[in-house]
């Protein structure tokens, strides 16, 4: 709750697993990006699977449903921007992942470098609230 | 370099290219073991770009937790400077769940705090594998109101499984297990 009362620009950057809860108390920001190979959910495929279907091996349908991917999220408009990662994924060229993060942050803290407090808390109330009007029909 | 289970066929070829160039460099080597390890090379590189072309959601959440991956601090290290680590929720302890401080980004003062997940088992354990406990997300908080006081922007980098899920919540009012019934 704190990530909504503060009146600085707040950005966030989803490196490799957001798990719920955990991960949305540090990601309530102006700006949130993703790597392209990280996930956001409000649980594990694997905890989804046994608590759904009592079996937590059916963790492939359980991803699949969870729309845990940056491509599902950017779509439902949960995140704004997808940072690319080297081919096979940040693991294989750490150096130019973190340089790509690196970029991102500076253009998404550029775009709120005029915001004032007030401005910024109300953004990023609005941008909470309107989540979910977007949906992956279109 | 560890390979996911999808990687499988690509640990295969990318193993045999190695071989081959290790028995070239014992100096039995032709130029044909060069030229078959780099044949082997291009069937790597299009297999890796094959898999990554169109992973799915599980082959994702593979990847997302690859423990070869960077962590908080890699990012942290490399992206800013004179960082300053914060430590302690002022109520009961330190979590070494989350890392966070005073940094500069860009040249430009602000708060950085992050999930850190460890890079082999005694620092996965001594960060308890980025699940914050309560005390974890004081600390965040207690920056954050910090950032807000002096006006500096926040960056978080989230890599979290969850938070930690253990019994018997602690709170500032009550940081202490409570004592033994009488």
């Amino acid at each position: 709750m704190k990530c909504l009362e503060i009146g600085v620009p707040l950005v966030s950057v989803i490196i490799g697993e957001g798990g719920s809860g955990g991960a949305v108390a540090f990601a309530t920001a102006n700006r949130i990006a993703m790597l392209e190979h990280s996930i956001y959910s409000v649980i594990s495929p694997e905890g989804c699977a046994s608590i759904l279907w009592k079996d937590a091996e059916k963790m492939r349908d359980a991803a699949e449903a969870l729309r845990l991917t940056a491509q599902d999220l950017k779509k439902l408009a949960v995140i704004d921007r997808i940072i690319p990662e080297p081919l096979g994924g940040a693991q294989r060229a750490p150096t130019q992942a973190i340089a790509a993060v690196g970029a991102e942050i500076t253009a998404m803290l550029a775009e709120m470098s005029d915001m004032k407090p007030a401005q910024l808390i109300k953004d990023r109330r609005a941008k909470f609230l309107a989540m979910g009007s977007k949906g992956l029909a279109a | 370099m560890v390979y996911l289970d999808f990687e499988k066929p690509l640990a295969d070829i990318e193993g045999k290219a190695e071989e081959l160039r290790a028995m070239a460099r014992k100096g039995d080597g032709t130029l044909d073991i060069e030229k078959e390890a780099a044949a082997l090379d291009r069937k790597s590189s299009d297999l890796l770009r094959d898999l990554y072309k169109t992973l799915d959601p599980w082959r994702k959440t593979q990847v997302a937790r690859h423990p070869d991956r960077p962590h908080c601090s890699d990012y942290i290290a490399a992206l800013f400077s004179e960082y300053t680590p914060l430590a302690g929720d002022r109520a009961f302890g330190d979590d070494h769940a989350v890392m966070g401080g005073l940094a500069r980004f860009n040249d430009a003062p602000c708060v950085v705090i992050g999930h850190e997940k460890g890079n082999d088992t005694k620092s996965r354990i001594h960060h308890n594998f980025g699940m914050a406990r309560p005390e974890g997300y004081r600390k965040a908080i207690r920056l954050m109101d910090m950032a807000h006081r002096f006006g500096l922007p926040v960056v978080t980098l989230v890599d979290t499984p969850g938070a930690y899920p253990g019994k018997a919540p602690r709170n500032a009012a009550n940081p202490r297990p409570s004592p033994a019934a009488p």
